[in-house]
């Protein structure tokens, strides 16, 4: 039987493109008896919907509190009125 | 001045809309409107403040030489970030990291890395909680995640961010970042893997 090893790379490879379909068979056979590679596919699909939507929101009101600093604040500014 | 957040109601009436386009038309206030927002779009994709900081005023700058191309139908924000978006994707083509032969090779040594086997010494892999509105809502979350992007080696970095944060396909990451199909897979999974783990350890697990 497949190893944890390999499922988990092909738990990953299969987010990025085709899988031959015998590999997804063997795949598939391996998670119906390891439950640990069930829960580590069930992680990587939160990790992949996490990422997306930190992409979307982070524009918007996000949480992240991350922000220009004065001193890179004052140097845009002053660029952009010498610029125009 | 306020934006359209999708949440809010839309300013709907000509006149609201005419005077919001008479101040996109004024960059003096760009910095203090979109800056910020620009910033955070950047520092989720490009590791280095400094250069996060550059970008953003590459984009201002570009903007300002392309405003008379600018039509008003969209949000002024959109349209800066989809020069900003270029703006990175430039970045990425112009310095490459180092892709270090351990990040590739199939002989490579794996030891230093967060292995499957690692939680195979523990009973069981841990379900993780949350759903992904409700673990962005959390500041913390939000700096565990951005600390856990910060620790991957720059080229997992960029190749994470391309797929999982922005959804190019695997074809077009390569063509960007100049790597095989087969390198990209590799890296993609390492840098899975070493997220998974540092979630693990700093979040989910941590509480």
């Amino acid at each position: 039987m497949m190893d944890c090893h390999e499922a988990a790379r092909l738990i990953s490879e299969r987010k990025d493109h085709r899988l031959p379909w015998r590999r997804v068979l063997e795949l598939r056979l391996h998670l119906v008896m390891c439950r640990m590679c069930v829960t580590y596919h069930r992680q990587l699909d939160l990790l992949t919907r996490v990422s997306r939507r930190a992409g979307e929101i982070v524009l918007s009101a996000s949480p992240l509190s991350r922000s220009l600093s004065p001193a890179a604040r004052q140097r845009i500014k002053d660029r952009l009125s010498s610029t125009r | 001045m306020v934006y359209y957040d999708g949440q809010s109601p839309a300013p709907a009436d000509g006149e609201a809309m005419a005077e919001r386009k008479e101040e996109n038309r004024d960059p003096a206030t760009w910095v203090d409107d979109h800056g910020d927002a620009l910033f955070r779009y950047a520092i989720l994709r490009v590791k280095d403040e400094t250069t996060a900081e550059d970008l953003v005023q590459e984009t201002f700058l570009s903007a300002l030489k392309a405003i008379d191309g600018f039509q008003g139908g969209s949000a002024l924000r959109t349209w800066l970030v989809g020069i900003l978006k270029h703006k990175i994707i430039d970045h990425y083509r112009k310095s490459r990291p180092e892709v270090l032969a351990s990040d590739l090779g199939p002989n490579e040594d794996e030891s230093h890395e967060h292995r499957l086997e690692r939680a195979a010494e523990a009973p069981a892999l841990q379900e993780w909680a949350g759903s992904p509105s409700s673990l962005l809502e959390n500041q913390r979350f939000w700096e565990v995640f951005s600390g856990c992007l910060d620790e991957l080696p720059e080229a997992h970095r960029r190749a994470f961010s391309l797929r999982e944060i922005d959804g190019y396909k695997g074809d077009e990451i390569c063509k960007i970042l100049d790597i095989t199909s087969t390198n990209l897979w590799v890296i993609l999974h390492r840098a899975r893997n070493k997220l998974r783990a540092c979630l693990q350890d700093n979040w989910f697990g941590a509480r």
